[in-house]
Order: structure tokens, then sequence, then C-alpha cells
């Protein structure tokens, strides 16, 4: 079905990294193929390879041939190529041409130019083989980035390609999206559809790929079934900086005990929004050097949570304190500080170093240097903020809560999207913020970075606090049937029927 | 100011074609910068109050005419009751903002109210050229978007005590414009770059003319606002040219 014959590809725009070389690969009709490895390894661009996207789009230097069905693609127009090939992204929110929801699932019939009546029928049959009547007739600005993704699907679904690319799908998913979209694979499969996807969260995919393809520096350096990547040992596995494919081997690290008395105090807190009540009564102390997880479905008020202990929301009742002294929203606002998911909205300044003492009064440059060189971004301090990697600008923000003296700190999905290695150094940078004793809350769907990183989990759902607890080997359990009970929920329903 | 289209439960009871709204925009504009009179003016942004309302845009259009009713009192008292120097800066704010407010109440109606693909479909009757008509619907697609952006944004500015409050911009105007600038600008750039890749791999780009899910056609309504517009455009000018002439 898809062929690729010594491919090798340099991106024209020397930034980019992630060209390939002598890719050779054949996959066959009906197979479930993963693409794994580091970021920057070249999965990404085997996908582009497929779609059009290069050169079409992303301009460069192309020799080899990748043939889709026989046919050489760079023969055909890339809007030929998607009557064949269908490509979901990594970003639900912009892949969304339309606004509204009906319009987006049409929106690649469209463009193929079907007949109103050919577009209904699909439009009907996409809806019910994927369950989404509950999503026909609506703004996406009232989606979840779930939904939003489902919809994406839908669209592509609805042109019926034989062929579906996924680069990195999962990345901004909660554990039940993730669940969704494991289904709707499912269902390709069984038509017998070919799927290639390039992801870094794996395992989703376990009972799903027929083989894993391992690339590095832009080269196949491995090809294994699910059941030799299962034997693969841990270490191998790490150094070659991947992620889990079976959840239930991964391990928490071992902590220190706490010994350090609490200094947070939440009481009684409860959160509104507008006059709904969305969290009540929650209570929670923490100690200097905690890393607390904050798990929970979508919905259940893990980010109003987050933005009223930064001060940012302000309809609430209750106490937070603050070394035995109430903090009311504006102190909140200078004691603690968010990493938003996407940096970017943070960042500010033309230089790193400008970054660090942006809007500050009676900027402390040296307390700058200190931390830029405790987070391993001081050279980078004459860069443009924008120009760093994901993870430098995740430090860069870290580097200002450090300026600014924060002693709360709140990180909103900081691993999406993130490889093993990206993962491991963000759960170190944790344990820097640890030993420098800030308070640190981390809102996440990851369970392997929860089990690297984290020393106590609370568990919101439901309007209310379900558990507290901390991380230990004991409790992995609890971790684990958190995530897993969704999975193991809907397999349930299934045999029911 | 939240934008949103028209959804199940916000239902339009007119619906108007996407070339008559190009049309009123154009059209309407003309005629508010033309308005000779507050009296004039005022009819006018009544009539855009109703076509708001009626196209589905109600709470959008509702927030804006409060405010637009605002200025036109702000503006009374200040040519009314005031003097000297505080009378001449009242009066100057309030025509410009008057003059602004019912142009971007009338853009926002009728963006806020347009299916995307419904007004490509258009794009396609009038013959626009496919290079024209995608950059013009990708920007139609991105001004809801702002808002989003906008709350990131501010929550990250606020954390850095240079929250964007009217005293921040008049303070330190330069840079309050370069805290929402700078990442709004980042964002922008990125959503295009992966809204267009998403948008090129389901055959945007077939040079075949698309088809559209929902029917555009004229009704009487278009005829109706076609004409209502049109005549409040007319009567401007002429009335400016009769004022310039004598």
């Amino acid at each position: 079905m898809i062929r690729f014959d010594k491919v090798s590809f340099t991106y024209q725009e020397s930034l980019q990294n992630g060209g390939l070389r002598d890719v050779d690969l054949t996959i066959n009709k009906g197979e479930c193929v993963l693409l794994c490895g580091r970021s920057g390894c070249g999965k990404t661009t085997l996908t582009r390879l497929v779609n059009g996207l290069i050169p079409y789009f992303y301009p460069g230097e192309v020799t080899g041939t990748t043939y889709v069905d026989g046919k050489d693609i760079q023969d055909y127009p890339i809007y030929e190529v998607s009557e064949y090939v269908g490509s979901v992204f990594q970003n639900p929110r912009s892949q969304f041409f339309n606004v509204d929801t009906d319009s987006e699932i049409s929106f690649g019939m469209e463009n193929l130019t079907y007949p109103r009546e050919k577009m209904k029928e699909r439009i009907s049959k996409t809806v019910a083989d994927l369950d989404i009547a509950h999503l026909t007739g609506r703004s996406i600005f009232e989606l979840s980035g779930g939904e939003k993704q489902k919809v994406a699907f839908a669209s592509i679904y609805a042109m019926s390609p034989s062929i579906y690319l996924l680069d990195e799908p999962s990345s901004n998913l909660d554990m039940d999206a993730i669940e969704d979209l494991r289904r709707t694979l499912e269902l390709l499969k069984k038509q017998g559809k070919t799927i290639l996807i390039a992801e870094h969260r794996i395992y989703y995919l376990r009972e799903l790929v027929d083989r894993i393809v391992y690339m590095e520096n832009g080269a196949i350096s491995a090809v294994f079934s699910p059941s030799q990547f299962l034997s693969i040992p841990e270490e191998q596995r790490h150094s070659m900086g991947l992620r889990a494919l079976d959840l239930s081997k991964v391990q928490p690290r071992a902590f220190a005990e706490n010994s350090q008395k609490p200094i947070l105090e939440v009481r009684n807190l409860s959160l509104f929004y507008k006059k709904k009540l969305v969290l009540d009564d929650l209570n929670l102390n923490a100690a200097p050097g905690e890393i607390i997880g904050i798990i929970g479905h979508n919905g259940a008020g893990k980010s109003t949570f987050s933005r009223t202990l930064c001060g940012l929301h302000t309809n609430c009742t209750g106490q937070i304190l603050w070394d035995g002294k109430e903090l009311n929203a504006k102190s909140r606002l200078k004691h603690s500080y968010m990493v938003m998911q996407d940096v970017s909205y943070q960042l500010f300044a033309d230089t790193l170093e400008k970054e660090c003492v942006f809007g500050i009064k009676h900027p402390d440059l040296d307390a700058a240097k200190q931390a830029m060189e405790r987070l391993g971004i001081y050279e980078y301090r004459t860069h443009h903020p924008n120009t760093l990697s994901g993870g430098q600008k995740q430090r860069a923000a870290v580097a200002v809560s450090m300026v600014c003296r924060k002693d709360v700190l709140i990180f909103d999905e900081p691993t999406s999207g993130l490889d093993y290695d990206s993962m491991i150094q963000v759960a170190g940078l944790f344990q820097t913020l640890s030993k420098m004793g800030k308070v640190i809350f981390v809102v996440t769907h990851d369970y392997e970075f929860l089990a690297a990183a984290c020393t106590r989990v609370i568990h919101l759902d439901n309007g209310k606090q379900q558990e507290d607890y901390p991380l230990s080997y004991d409790n992995l359990h609890r971790l684990r049937d958190f995530f897993l009970r969704s999975e193991r929920r809907q397999n349930l329903e299934e045999n029911g029927k | 100011m939240e934008m949103q289209l028209q959804t199940k439960d916000t239902l339009a009871t007119l619906y108007l074609d996407p070339r008559t709204k190009l049309y009123l925009l154009i059209v309407g504009n003309v005629a508010l910068f033309l308005a000779p009179s507050l009296l004039y003016e005022i009819a006018l942004v009544v009539c855009v109050v109703i076509l708001g309302i009626l196209v589905g845009a109600k709470r959008f259009t509702v927030r804006m005419a409060a405010v637009y009713a605002g200025m036109v009192v702000l503006h009374i008292i200040g040519t009314n009751y005031l003097t000297g120097t505080l009378q001449i800066a009242i009066v100057t704010f309030t025509v410009f903002i008057r003059k602004i407010f019912p142009c971007a109440m009338l853009g926002g109606i009728l963006v806020s109210t347009t299916r995307v693909n419904e007004f490509m479909a258009a794009m396609n009757r009038i013959h626009m050229p496919k290079a024209m008509v995608i950059p013009l619907t990708v920007m139609l697609r991105y001004f809801p978007m702002v808002h989003e952006d906008w709350g990131y944004i501010s929550d990250a500015m606020r954390m850095r005590d240079v929250a964007p409050t009217v005293k921040s911009l008049l303070t330190h105007p330069a840079r309050t414009v370069e805290c929402i600038y700078v990442p709004m600008m980042m964002s922008a750039l990125k959503v295009a770059d992966e809204l267009s890749a998403a948008a090129v791999t389901r055959g945007l780009e077939n040079p075949k003319p698309r088809t559209c899910l929902q029917e555009i056609h004229f009704s009487v309504a278009d005829a109706v606002c076609f004409i209502l517009f049109t005549l409040f455009m007319s009567v401007s000018i002429w009335l400016k040219l009769k004022g310039g002439a004598g």
C-alpha cells in the first residue's frame, strides 16, 4: 500500500530538524504501523511524504520515491492525494477549518466536490459509525480538545480514505479521549484501513499495532513486532528514548520522606464558575518541596482549581493560607505562578535575559543570572524566547517565576507531546524546584510522568476531592486504577453487549 | 465580547445570504461614515441592532448597543452641559468612537453569523479567485480565536504584574501593547500554519468549484436588507453632497 524506496529528505529551512536518510519501508494494506523515536527522529517527516505536505508545504530536497498504491506520490497534486490519504494532526484546536461542527465534517467532501445528497448520506454514516451524534450542530468554541479531535477525525472519515496518517494524535488529549481514539482506530482496522501513526505516548496502541518502527536520526534503526517490543528490557527502552507500551510495568521512583512542615493550607475551598458550583469543600496541606499531581476527568475543575491557587480565578469561598496567613487573590498572584501548556502565551520580551526581568521595576540581575544558570539555559540568554525549543521555553517561564520569587508553581500539562527523554528532563526540573523548597502542583494526564515525578496525587472528580495519597510503591495501583478504569469500563460494556 | 456561531441553541430567525452580508458590510459602513446627523446615525444603528438580533448574534449585539447608547449619552452631555477643554476632549472622543463602533458592530454581527463554508461558496458564486478567497477565509476563521488567545494572554500578564487594565494602558502603553501583541502574533503564525496544513491535506486547493453542505440562496429577507441599506447609503451620500454644495 505504502512503499518508501531509498527515501532521503532535507528540509529547506535549516532550523527544521528531522530529515530522512535512506528510508526503505513497505506497509501492507490493512496494516497498523507505529513510528516511534525521539523528537526530531524523522517520524513526522515520514508521514508528510505520504500525504504530500512534503515537498509542497514543507519544501526541501527529496531523493528516492514514495509509492502509494503503486503510484509515485510526487506525480499527483496534493488535493488528489487527499482522496486516498487522510491526515489527523496533533493540535485539535488548529485543524478545524470551520467554526461549526457540521460544516467541518463536510469540509473535505466539499473540497472534493461531492454532491449534496451524497454528502448528507456520508455525514449520517460518519456520525453513526463514530458515535458523535451529540457533537453535531455545535460551535467549536464549546468543545473540549478531545471532542474537537473527534470531529476532525470525522471529517477525514467522511471522505473515506484508504490510508490514515496520524501525527501524535494523543498529545493534547486526556485519557478518556485517548480511549475514544483507540476505539476509533480499532474500527478503522476492522474496516481494513491502512494506518500509520507517529507517536510518543504509545500505551493505547498496544492491542492495535502490527509493527513498530523505531527511528533514529532520520533512519529506521529497528522494526519490532509488539511482542518483541514488549520484551525489550526497561533500561534499554529508556536509552532508546521510548515510553512504555505496557503501563503496568511502569514503576514510581523512590522518594525520600518529606519531613518539612506544611506551609500551604487550603481550607474549605469551594469554587464556582458563574453561579455553578465546580468544586466543593476542598481541604489540603502542602509542605515545601512537595510535588503534587492533580488528576481527574475533563471538567472536574482541575484548571479552575489551579487558576484559583494562582489568584486568577476569584469566584470562590473558603481560605488559602501561607505560613498561617490568609492570602487573598491579589497576594496569591504574587506568591504563585502557572506555567501554561502553551508557554508561548507567557513569553513577552525579545531576549531570554530581558524576559527574566520583564515588568519588574528594580530587577535583580544577579538573581536572573542565577536562575538561568540553575536551569541550564544561561547560554541562550541572548536568544529570542520564541526560537527556543519547547522544553527551553518551559524553563524560561520557570526562570521568570524564580526571579519573581514565586513560592507556589503550577504546571498545566507540562509533558504533552514530549518523548521519554524530555519527559525525564521535566521530572528533573521538578526535582530542582523541589530542592529549592517550592510547592509544586502539576495538572496532568500523563501516567508515566506522574510516576516519574510526583510525590503525591490528588484526584478531583464529580465536584469533589476524591483521593489524596502519597505516590509510593504501595499506592501505585490506585493511580493505575484511575487511568485504566475508563478502558476497563468500556471493555466491560462491550462484552455486556 | 463573545463571538458565537449560530448553533442548535442560538438558531437565527433570519437567514441572509453571505453575498448580501458582504454587501451590507460595505454599504452600511459608507452610510455610517457619511451619516449627516446624530439622529440619522441612531436610526441606522437601530436598524443594525434589529438585524443583529434577527440573524442570531443576540448577546453580542445587545452588549455593543449598550456601549453605543452610553457613548451617545456622553456625547449629548458633553455638547450641552460641559465647557472648555473637557468638552472638546469628550466630544472628540465620543465622535470618534461613535463612528467606529457601529461599523465594528456590523462587522462583528456579520462575521460571527457566517459559516466558513457558506462564505466560501458565496465567494465562488461571485467568481472571486481562490487565491483571494482562502486568505479571507483564514482571516474569518481566526477572528473568533482571538477571544481564546486573549484569555490566556491576560492570565499570563496578570501573573507577571503587568495586567492589561486601563491604568496600565495609560501608564505603560508601549509595554502593555507589546505584551498582547507578541504572544498573539506567535499564536496566529502557528495557527495559520497548522490550519493551512490541515486544510490542504483535505483538498482545499482542488481547482474544481467546491460544493457546499448548506444551500445558499437569496430570499425576501435579502431583498429587504438590500433595499433598506442601499436607501440609507443613498440618502447619506445625497445629503452629504447637498450639504457640501450648499
